[in-house]
């Protein structure tokens, strides 16, 4: 469901698989959350998400208000979830990339 | 009675024809001008139970005797079980009386209705064209078209009863036609096949008193011996429960708990005064029809009477069985969820007196109503069966709610408040009907979104609308939180103008999906508009819980930047 994988000291990959709704969001949200506290910069992977559900889109807003200082990017959504964050209004809030690497790029203080 | 055909000899002149088409378009007249009239009747005082009359109804039923005595003389004055159901039905729903008062009220209604069978007995011809001729002369005054309500329920009562005497008038000719005598004397004397007429004609015509009174003119006329009648009569009130119970099939909770009250007097009635009729038509002795003719030697009258006996009756039986009749009802029926969401949790009606705590409340209750939208999508997400009969109760129950806060509101402006207090007022029925429109947009759009089978980008869309326009009514339930502040931000950003970006998801769907069938297209329209009309609503609403937190001051839980531009 959650994979982290540290491409530097200061930048975590996290990937989360499968579908992001309230059942899932229990085991999602405490792997952010660390994450986002372990580091200065988290980029979410959502390549291998297939549905996100209000719960899911309601988890990425507490964690933006949770972040405090550290910065979470959001990479490679697949169209339909980019959809679903365009249509309720989420998308403008956060830091999204269409590739992976353009984040990391972002994330080394380079924006794109 | 109109003498308009003499018609029983065997050869038909034109004449006679032409009595007879006159006789059975009175009839038709009479059948039309009786609906009419109790259309114009339960219409109308329908008007007249807002929610002044139901306080005062709820506290004068406090006694279960006081909620049997206003259902006989809501029943005697309305003439219709299914209206003073309703109101009940409408007064469980807001909490303002319990199940018992209800089913008290139901039970004295069925007295009251039957009444009527005996006023219409009665020669009531001057007083009818009295009510008809006062109330219709009313409608000349242009002073008083303010107060049309009464004057037009004067005018449906006289109507009942002018439908009624015209349909006993025509009964009389008709009941001397060869044909009709031959088709009752082909029944016999059989009473079983008799008392099924009498349910079978008022299931189809819907009314009860009507098919009581046919009976009766029909033995007035000769055409149906005494006990004949009485056995239709108690046929018509057992059809009368029969329709209630085939129009309460789709009905949960409360409502199915008094249908089925109602379908269950009956029949305890007839289980009562049938084996009493049996009893003193075989055994000879003495029991209700003997005490009918004690009260009246007219003998259309002694029906009349024998009618609201049988109805009496069950009242009898039932009343000391009300609570066990609860109980019972309650576990056979029991609410759904969506029914308990329709009750107020924290509005009051004594809280109105107290308008800085009554409003506090009443945000609560405002907070708890929109927390109740999401669940119109949740049923969108799974698209069950019964789909369309979950959205509608699950949308009575919303609009339940909100009419109760919304009367709450109206009795807090009643009261003599502070300027602030009033700015709060103002401020929450500001909110009040902005939840309004949100909820019938999202009911909307829910009922576009859960039908099931569609093309599979169809699906796409719907499931994307209905996660995120979900996810900004849960954003909007947490803005209006204590510490909502940082959320009322939140919602104010994502909400807005959508009409763009839904324009291009629309234009992009249509364009590119091949094998979109015309039901699938008018859907993606119907959710598209319906999503852009809620992402617009939701930020007006952002607005007005910005204005109140500005009235209020609470802006302690809002980001520095944020509270300082209010303030400014």
């Amino acid at each position: 469901m959650v994979k982290t994988e540290r491409t530097s000291t200061d930048v975590l990959v996290i990937r989360i698989e499968g579908r992001l709704d309230a059942a899932s969001r229990a085991i999602v949200e405490p792997a952010i959350t660390r994450a986002l506290q372990s580091v200065p910069c988290a980029i979410v992977d959502l390549s291998g998400v297939s549905f996100v559900g209000s719960e899911g889109l309601r988890l990425f807003l507490m964690l933006r208000r949770k972040q405090g200082s550290a910065r979470m990017l959001l990479c490679n959504m697949q169209d339909h979830v980019r959809e679903v964050f365009e249509i309720s209004g989420l998308l403008p809030l956060f830091d999204v990339f269409t590739a992976q690497h353009e984040a990391e790029h972002a994330a080394r203080g380079n924006p794109t | 009675m109109i003498a308009t055909a003499g018609i029983s000899s065997p050869r038909t002149t034109p004449r006679d024809a032409r009595a007879m088409i006159l006789t059975l378009t009175q009839c038709i007249g009479g059948l039309g001008i009786f609906f009419a009239g109790m259309y114009l009747l339960t219409e109308n005082l329908r008007l007249l139970t807002g929610r002044r009359f139901r306080e005062a109804v709820a506290r004068f039923t406090r006694s279960r005797p006081a909620a049997v005595a206003w259902g006989v003389s809501a029943g005697a004055v309305m003439q219709s079980t299914p209206a003073v159901t309703l109101i009940t039905v409408s007064m469980l729903g807001s909490g303002l009386i319990a199940v018992e008062t209800g089913l008290a009220m139901v039970l004295g209604c069925n007295v009251g209705t039957s009444l009527l069978v005996v006023v219409a007995s009665l020669d009531i011809k001057i007083l009818v064209y009295l009510l008809l001729g006062l109330a219709g002369l009313s409608f000349a005054s242009t002073r008083l078209a303010a107060a049309r309500t009464v004057p037009l329920i004067v005018f449906g009562i006289g109507l009942v009863f002018l439908g009624l005497d015209l349909l006993k008038d025509a009964v009389g000719p008709i009941a001397q036609q060869p044909w009709l005598r031959d088709l009752l004397a082909s029944s016999g004397s059989s009473m079983p096949l008799l008392f099924l007429v009498g349910i079978v004609l008022s299931v189809l015509t819907q009314s009860a008193n009507s098919i009581m009174l046919l009976a009766i003119a029909l033995a007035d006329a000769g055409a149906l011996s005494f006990n004949q009648a009485v056995i239709t009569i108690y046929g018509a009130n057992v059809g009368d429960s029969m329709l209630t119970w085939v129009l309460s099939l789709p009905l949960r909770g409360r409502q199915r708990q008094v249908a089925m009250f109602q379908v269950a007097f009956n029949s305890i009635a007839a289980c009562v005064m049938l084996p009493l009729l049996a009893v003193e038509l075989v055994g000879g002795v003495p029991l209700v029809l003997a005490l009918a003719r004690q009260i009246t030697v007219d003998p259309p009258l002694q029906l009349a009477c024998l009618s609201v006996m049988f109805n009496m009756g069950g009242a009898f039986t039932l009343y000391p069985c009300i609570p066990a009749a609860a109980r019972l009802l309650a576990r056979r029926y029991p609410p759904p969820t969506e029914e308990g969401d329709a009750a107020p949790q924290f509005i009051y009606a004594e809280a109105a007196a107290e308008p800085d705590s009554g409003l506090d409340l009443a945000a609560l209750e405002q907070r708890r109503l929109v927390s109740l939208l999401p669940r119109l999508l949740a049923i969108a997400r799974d698209q069950p069966a019964d789909a369309p009969a979950r959205l509608r109760q699950r949308r009575e129950s919303i609009a339940q709610l909100s009419s109760a806060i919304g009367e709450f509101l109206e009795r807090l402006g009643e009261r003599s408040l502070q300027p602030s207090a009033y700015e709060r007022l103002h401020a929450a029925s500001s909110k009040a009907e902005l939840i309004d429109g949100i909820a019938d947009t999202i009911a909307e759009l829910a009922s576009a979104a859960s039908v099931s089978g569609r093309h599979d980008a169809a699906k796409r869309l719907s499931s994307s609308i209905v996660e995120g326009i979900d996810a900004m009514l849960l954003t909007a339930v947490e803005a209006m939180g204590p510490d909502g502040g940082e959320e009322l931000v939140v919602l104010q950003t994502i909400s807005g103008n959508r009409s763009t970006l839904m324009r291009r998801i629309r234009e992009d769907y249509l364009a590119r999906e091949v094998g979109l069938s015309t039901g699938d297209r008018r859907d993606i329209l119907t959710m598209t508009i319906a999503s852009e009309r809620a992402c617009w609503l939701l930020h007006r609403f952002a607005d007005a819980l910005l204005a109140e937190a500005r009235i209020e001051g609470g802006l302690g839980a809002l980001p520095k930047s944020h509270a300082d531009s209010i303030r400014s």
